[in-house]
């Protein structure tokens, strides 16, 4: 088999397993998100529901590093910075169950509640450093300036964002929103500037 | 800013990759400045420059 059908092939088994577990990942956790806000179940079942949808993040990532090597599409910063996205999604999910488990089981109080309620912040602290590392490692001028740029698109999204927001909530036109939501939506303006990025080419 | 970069790969009949592949950056890279997309910096300039043993201005020049 030459090498070009080797790819080719590869190329499909990997964009095959990349849809079908980004799919399911989405699917997943909206179907997550929507069981635990209505039907508040056991913490032990929380657990394996993130559990269950860190792996199929997990799954869908490895696929689409997989099969960027394959197409030589990403350089070697952009496969260790997701590498590292994928071991801070984990952090942040294990954070999260195990800030809420220990807030259930004990009355934290003063020093100890401070630091047990910063636990799941590890994550998104551990996302913006990947970043940081990120641009700093990647070699390939033209990749650098086109992340920059997205990041620099999604940073204005969040800024529009919470700006229009924070005065909506001033005036109590829209309900709270606590405010490390600033990062998701920051990652959504992400998602915006990467199709903005691919419409224009 | 054009360039000649695709014809001067054609003639040494060498693909998107192995250009990318001889000044170690991305396949996106070589497009991007093929297609005038991207103007590269002074040492990526440079550096395409002393692989097709020429002077940046037969590679490069002001539209």
């Amino acid at each position: 088999m030459t090498q070009g059908k080797e790819r080719d092939r590869q190329t499909a088994v990997w964009g095959g397993r990349l849809k079908r577990f980004g799919a399911a990942s989405i699917l997943s956790l909206a179907l997550s998100i929507a069981f635990v806000l209505t039907q508040d179940p056991a913490l032990w079942l929380r657990g394996w529901i993130a559990i269950f949808n860190v792996a199929l993040l997990c799954a869908a990532g490895w696929s689409m590093m997989r099969l960027m090597e394959v197409n030589a599409a990403g350089t070697k910063a952009s496969s260790r910075y997701m590498k590292r996205m994928m071991f801070v999604t984990i952090v942040y999910i294990g954070g999260v169950f195990l800030a809420g488990l220990l807030f259930d089981c004990y009355a934290l109080t003063g020093v100890v509640a401070v630091a047990v309620a910063l636990v799941p912040a590890a994550g998104p602290l551990g996302f913006i450093w990947a970043i940081g590392r990120y641009l700093l490692e990647e070699e390939d001028e033209y990749v650098r300036m086109r992340e920059t740029q997205k990041f620099l698109m999604a940073t204005g999204f969040m800024m529009v964002v919470i700006t229009v927001y924070g005065f909506l909530e001033q005036y109590d036109l829209v309900p709270h929103v606590p405010a490390y939501y600033a990062i998701v939506i920051w990652c959504l303006g992400l998602g915006v500037a990467a199709l903005f990025q691919w419409r224009r080419g | 800013m054009k360039n000649r970069l695709k014809v001067l790969r054609a003639e040494r009949d060498w693909s998107q990759a192995d250009l990318a592949e001889r000044l170690k950056v991305s396949r996106q890279s070589v497009n991007a400045i093929e297609t005038g997309k991207y103007d590269p910096s002074l040492p990526l300039a440079f550096k395409i420059a002393d692989l097709f043993e020429m002077a940046i201005e037969e590679i490069f020049q002001r539209e």
